[in-house]
């Protein structure tokens, strides 16, 4: 099978799976069932972080140097608020827009097992005002779960999680729809990377990272490299892709290649050296700026310990945090295919030869 | 009242063949003004059941079962095929349309959707700007219609303006509920499926499949024109709003209940009901122990506003499936009032008689 296949298909299983931030099991499992293969060890953190750690071949000093590839896993979703009657009222877990919600279909995670259910807005005389052209705020829509009032009693709890059920949809051109593909898309590329690194000689320890919570708190991206120590990361995540709705300077087109952040998050020289590489092997990329915080892992893990050389590849991607992202596969593998060949070129004094531009 | 039942008969189960059935029906395309699909899949459900098939200039599909007695009552049952959904209207850019609303679908409920183009059903998405990059006062304002597209990606020349969409939700089970995205009025299609097959020899039964009804009862109207029936019931769906309201106040107005049993219509926005034929009904209903709700009169309509008003007037019926959250992405009805729905019109259509018709109206 074409490698491209097979990633594609890895994508849309992980993205037809919940991994909800703080609830990212079954979505780590998945990843790591794949990964086993193509590392030398695979650990879960005590906080459900996932390391995925392939071995380089030693240095001659004994001390080899790490490379922190951080994704995270988990997606945004819902929790159920209040059970009322045979309807559920849910909170936000992520942001999210709430104008998306009536007609998604769901699954609710309750202790006794999953369940489907519709989130949906009620006819207007039950609402608190009857919001005739307006949206009706998250707080009084419901989900309904097709079951009676006795049963729905029985079965959910405040606190049961819920996810979106719709299931991918493969487009024409390698393009995927789905919801979570915001961060699925880079656990991809970074699967293809690990894929690739198999065929290569690399120096360097490779920490492959499953971050947790991105979406809530940074959780995973705050304590993984407290854990690891690395002397260099990579946080992969996803940007704007130019499209109904999105313009402006933080969007990119739709398969256009690797986004290299740029700005105080990232580091400088790691930005050229990435661009100069994408130069170098004819992939296409794009300049994605940060002028503050870049809102990704990149953001705690550069903070960590005594501070880490940080670089930021993003996925351009449609209509971010609904159900119906849209990704390009050729994106993923470029990306997979970038951090590839950058490993590859890592030598052991990679990091001292790496000078600001006033001191070279 | 006189409905002449010499004897009940045996009330059939809704089977889970005939729930395949209503799956296979609602996870096909049919926006009104395409009913192809639809009509393909009851042409060959029916084509052993019946005397004539027939499908007219609007595509009607309407089926004829002969009585076996001379001068038989008519009996006009009439059933909507077609479903809520789009239309591309302009190609904006590669594999991106500008969309138009086929029926009364609320604006709220498009954005965020997968749904599916065309005769193959091909995928895309009605997608939404990033919450990223929209300001608080955007989000209070509708996404409306005119500022969404349908997404199919890049790469899809073979999409044009002109092709009809749906929502692409599979049918599924919910306990004791069933859900999907055409259950109004594919249900009403199943069923009237299956009363072809338990027609009485004393009528003669027109089956009539409609289109247009989700934009103006239009293929209805040709139909009962053309057959002029003595009698007519509409078999539709219709919301059951009966959720508790946001204040825990006394929920007044809520159409109809679920599990209360096939909802009979007595008035609605576009017709006063023939007493008659509600009295029979109810009698029906009463004598076969079926439990049935009247649909809080108000607005709305079925088929029958444009069949009652036909040539002379056609005294019209209409029974429907409560349900929630009808043009939604999820229609969701109960299994149980499906088959009381069912039972009551098997019977209704094994006693109706022209004696019914015989008081004063």
């Amino acid at each position: 099978m074409e490698e491209k296949t097979k990633i594609k298909e890895f994508l849309c299983e992980i993205i037809s799976l919940s991994g909800i931030s703080g609830y990212e099991t079954p979505v780590t499992n998945a990843i790591a069932t794949t990964w086993e293969p193509l590392v030398d060890e695979v650990r879960v953190s005590k906080i459900g972080n996932l390391y995925g750690i392939k071995r380089g071949s030693p240095s001659k000093d004994g001390k080899t140097k790490r490379i922190m590839l951080a994704v995270h896993m988990d997606g945004i979703g819902m929790v159920v608020a209040k059970v009322s009657g045979e309807l559920l009222y849910f909170a936000p877990i992520g942001g999210f827009d709430p104008r998306i919600l009536p007609g998604q279909c769901v699954t609710i995670h309750s202790q006794k097992g999953e369940f489907p259910g519709v989130i949906v807005q009620l006819a207007p005389n039950l609402l608190s005002e009857s919001y005739e052209g307006k949206p009706v705020p998250l707080d009084q829509l419901v989900i309904d779960t097709g079951l009676d009032e006795q049963t729905v009693k029985a079965i959910f709890q405040v606190g049961d999680i819920v996810s979106y059920a719709n299931l991918p949809q493969e487009l024409p051109s390698d393009c995927i729809a789905g919801h979570s593909l915001d961060n699925r898309a880079s656990v991809a590329a970074v699967t293809q990377c690990l894929v690739e690194l198999q065929h290569f000689h690399h120096q360097w320890d490779v920490y492959a990272v499953g971050t947790t919570q991105e979406e809530t708190a940074f959780l995973g991206g705050a304590t993984s490299p407290f854990d690891i120590q690395p002397d260099l990361a990579i946080a992969i995540d996803v940007t704007f892709a130019k499209g109904p709705g999105a313009d402006g300077w933080r969007t990119v087109a739709l398969e256009s290649g690797v986004s290299i952040g740029y700005g105080a998050n990232l580091h400088p020289m790691l930005f050229n050296e990435m661009k100069q590489l994408c130069e170098q092997l004819d992939i296409p990329y794009t300049l994605s700026p940060q002028p503050l915080m870049s809102g990704t892992d990149a953001d705690p893990i550069q903070i960590t310990g005594a501070g880490v050389p940080t670089i930021l590849l993003s996925i351009p991607l449609r209509y971010m945090h609904t159900p119906v992202e849209i990704i390009s596969i050729k994106d993923v593998m470029r990306t997979g295919h970038l951090m590839a060949e950058f490993i590859a070129r890592l030598t052991p004094d990679f990091i001292e030869k790496i000078k600001w531009e006033d001191e070279q | 009242m006189n409905t002449k039942k010499d004897h009940l008969i045996h009330l059939p189960a809704l089977t889970d063949e005939i729930i395949k059935l209503l799956e296979n029906l609602s996870n096909t395309a049919g926006v009104s003004g395409n009913e192809n699909a639809v009509r393909a899949i009851v042409r060959d459900e029916i084509i052993g059941f019946v005397d004539a098939l027939h499908t007219d200039a609007l595509g009607n599909l309407i089926a004829l079962k002969k009585a076996k007695i001379e001068n038989p009552l008519k009996v006009l049952i009439a059933a909507h095929m077609d479903e809520v959904g789009f239309m591309l209207v302009e190609k904006e850019s590669d594999g991106i349309f500008r969309f138009k609303v086929i029926g009364g679908i609320d604006e709220r409920a498009l954005p965020g959707k997968p749904v599916q183009i065309g005769k193959n059903q091909k995928p895309g998405v009605i997608g939404a700007c990033p919450v990223h990059l929209s300001t608080r006062e955007e989000r209070e304002r509708i996404l409306a219609v005119d500022s969404l597209r349908i997404d199919t990606g890049p790469g899809t020349s073979d999409i044009q303006p002109g092709e009809y969409g749906t929502f692409a939700t599979k049918f599924m089970r919910m306990g004791p509920s069933i859900c999907g995205k055409a259950l109004d009025n594919r249900i009403g299609v199943a069923t009237l499926i299956q009363l072809i097959k338990y027609c009485p020899e004393s009528i003669e039964l027109i089956a009539a499949f409609t289109v247009q009804e989700e934009i103006g009862l239009r293929g209805a109207k040709v139909v009962a024109f053309h057959y002029e029936p003595d009698v007519a019931f509409v078999i539709d769906c219709t919301p059951a709003n009966d959720q508790p309201a946001w204040d825990e106040s006394e929920n007044t107005r809520y159409k109809t209940k679920l599990n209360q049993g096939p909802a009979i219509y007595t008035s609605d926005g576009r017709t006063m009901y023939d007493y008659r034929l509600i009295r029979y009904l109810t009698s029906i209903c009463e004598d076969y122990a079926i439990p049935y709700q009247i649909r809080q009169p108000g607005p709305g309509g079925t088929d029958a506003g444009a069949i009652h008003l036909s040539k002379s007037g056609i005294p019209t019926a209409a029974i429907s499936v409560p349900g929630r959250y009808a043009h939604t992405a999820a229609m969701i009805v109960r299994i149980a009032d499906w088959e009381k729905h069912f039972q009551l019109m098997t019977a209704a259509l094994a006693h109706i008689h022209a004696d019914v018709l015989k008081a004063d109206r």
